[in-house]
C-alpha cells in the first residue's frame, strides 16, 4: 500500500487534499448507471400509469356528481388532503416507536417510575427502519440551503407511507406495554424516553433522565465532583467505558446524563459540556 | 425554471451519479450494497422530482436520502463503534467485500471508522459542507456534529499514523 508521507506533519488540510484526490478517482460504473436509468424509467411509467388510472377513476366519480372535476394526480391529492393527518400519524408513530425503543436504553440505569419496562429491541429497530424509510422519501422541503428556504416537514408520499405504517407500530407498542407494564408513570416516563430515543435515532448519543431518588448505580462507581459553569456534577466512567454524570438540584430532583461514547472517544470535559447543555435545554423545556 | 433546465430523474443521474455513488460507497460494507443504495435513491427521486425547484435542491435531497437509506440499512450499528468495525471485517471476509486500491491510504483509513464518523468525514472533506449544513442534512444539532467531526478527524489521523 502506498505510504502516506509521514515526513510531513499530518495536518487536516493534507488529509483533506489526499482524501479528495482519492475519492475523485471513484466514478459510478457505467453499467450501474444504465441499470439505474432503466429502473427510473420503469418507475416513471408506473407513476404515470397510476396517475392515469386515478384520473380515469376521478372522472368516473365526477360524472356522478354535478360540477366536480377532481383531476389531480394522486400525488398532489395526497399532498392537499393529508398533510395534517399525515403529520399527526407521523407523531403518533414516532411516539409509539419511542415507547418500544426506550425501554432497551433504560436497561443500564433506573428511571423514575419506569424501572420495570422491558422492550423488544428487534421490534423497535424494525419500527425505526419503517419510520426512517418513510422519512427517506419525505422532508424534501426542509433542505434547501442554496435558496435559503425552509418548509414544514410533513408532505407527500413519505407521509402517506407513515400513515400506512402507523397501525402496525401502534399495536406492537400496545402489546409491549401490556406485557411489560411495571406500574410506571406512563405519560412523564414516555415523554422522557421519547425525547432520548428520538435523539438517539437521529444520531445523538446522549440521554438525560429525571429522577426523584438517587439512581441505584450511584453506589457502584467511583464518582468525581466537577463544576461546569457553576453547576456541580458527579461524573464517572461506567464498566463499559462510557461516561455517566448526575447533578442534584436544591429541590431534590436528580438529573442523570449518560452516553454511549467512551472516554477514548470523548473527553470528560467535552462530555460535561454536553451534559450542561442538555441540562439547560431541559430546564428551558419545563 | 426555464424549459431547458427542466429537472428530470434521468438528468439528475447524469449530474449526480458520481456524488451519490461516492457517498453510498463510503457508507456501505460492500459494492453490491452500495449499488443497491445508489439505485434506490434515484428510484425514490422519481416520486419527489416535482417538489424540487433547483439543482441545488436536488443535490441536497439526494445527499439526505442517501444518508437516511444507509442509516436504515445499518439500523443498530449506526450508533455503535467497536461492533461495527468487527462486523465490517467479518462481512468483508465473507463477501469478498470491498477492496480499496493500494494507492488510497486515506480512504482505507476512513473505511475503518464507524459509519456516522465516515459520513462526517466525507461530507466535510469531500463535499466541503460546513458543520451547520451537515447538521441540517443529518437532522442533528450543530454542536453534536462538531463534536462528532472533531472526534472523527482525530480518529482518522490516529489510523493514518498507525498504518505508517
Amino acid at each position: 500500500m502506498e505510504k502516506y508521507n509521514t515526513d510531513r506533519p499530518i495536518t487536516d488540510q493534507s488529509v483533506k487534499e489526499k482524501y479528495q484526490k482519492e475519492i475523485g478517482q471513484v466514478h459510478a460504473p457505467a453499467d450501474l448507471i444504465r441499470r439505474t436509468k432503466e429502473a427510473v424509467q420503469a418507475e416513471e411509467q408506473r407513476v404515470l400509469s397510476e396517475g392515469a388510472m386515478h384520473k380515469t377513476a376521478a372522472q368516473a366519480a365526477a360524472n356522478k356528481t354535478a360540477g366536480e372535476t377532481a383531476k389531480e394526480p394522486r400525488g398532489r391529492k395526497y399532498r392537499q388532503a393529508l398533510p395534517l393527518t399525515a403529520a399527526a400519524a407521523l407523531c403518533i408513530a414516532l411516539l409509539s416507536i419511542s415507547v418500544i425503543g426506550i425501554g432497551g436504553r433504560t436497561d443500564k440505569s433506573a428511571s423514575g417510575g419506569s424501572a420495570n419496562m422491558t422492550v423488544n429491541k428487534d421490534i423497535a429497530m424494525d419500527m425505526a427502519a419503517g419510520a426512517s424509510e418513510a422519512e427517506a422519501g419525505a422532508d424534501v422541503g426542509t433542505v434547501d440551503m442554496a435558496a435559503g428556504q425552509t418548509q414544514e416537514a410533513e408532505i407527500d408520499a413519505g407521509a402517506a407511507d407513515a400513515v400506512g405504517a402507523l397501525p402496525e407500530s401502534a399495536s406492537a407498542a400496545k402489546e409491549s406495554l401490556e406485557v411489560t407494564n411495571g406500574g410506571m408513570a406512563a405519560e412523564d416516563a414516555m415523554a422522557d424516553m421519547a425525547e432520548s430515543y428520538i435523539d438517539s435515532a437521529y444520531g445523538d448519543c446522549f440521554k438525560i433522565e429525571t429522577m426523584d431518588d438517587m439512581p441505584s448505580f450511584a453506589g457502584e462507581s467511583e464518582w468525581e465532583s466537577v463544576t461546569v459553569h457553576g453547576v456541580g456534577f458527579q461524573v464517572t466512567c461506567r464498566e463499559d467505558g462510557a461516561w455517566c454524570a448526575y447533578t442534584t438540584e436544591s429541590s431534590g430532583k436528580i438529573y442523570v446524563i449518560s452516553t454511549d461514547l467512551t472516554k477514548e472517544e470523548l473527553s470528560r470535559e467535552d462530555f460535561l459540556e454536553k451534559a450542561y447543555e442538555l441540562l439547560t435545554d431541559k430546564h428551558e423545556d419545563q | 425554471m426555464s424549459k431547458e433546465e427542466q429537472i428530470t430523474a434521468e438528468k439528475a443521474i447524469d449530474r449526480y451519479a458520481d456524488m451519490v455513488y461516492r457517498l453510498a460507497l463510503s457508507q456501505m460494507k460492500n459494492t453490491n450494497d452500495a449499488d443497491d443504495l445508489f439505485q434506490e435513491v434515484f428510484v425514490r427521486l422519481v416520486s419527489h422530482i416535482q417538489d424540487l425547484e433547483s439543482w441545488e435542491h436536488v443535490k441536497a435531497w439526494l445527499i439526505r436520502v442517501t444518508i437516511n437509506c444507509a442509516k436504515k440499512h445499518y439500523g443498530l450499528y449506526w450508533n455503535k463503534n467497536v461492533d461495527f468495525i468487527e462486523e465490517l471485517e467479518r462481512v468483508a471476509d465473507q463477501s469478498g467485500g470491498y477492496e480499496l486500491p493500494e494507492e488510497h491510504p486515506v480512504r482505507a483509513a476512513v473505511q475503518k471508522l464507524p459509519p456516522k464518523y465516515r459520513l462526517m468525514i466525507h461530507l466535510y472533506y469531500f463535499e466541503e459542507r460546513t458543520a451547520a449544513e451537515i447538521a441540517q442534512l443529518t437532522d442533528q444539532k450543530e454542536s453534536t456534529v462538531k463534536s462528532q467531526l472533531h472526534r472523527a478527524r482525530e480518529m482518522l489521523k490516529g489510523l493514518i499514523k498507525e498504518q505508517y
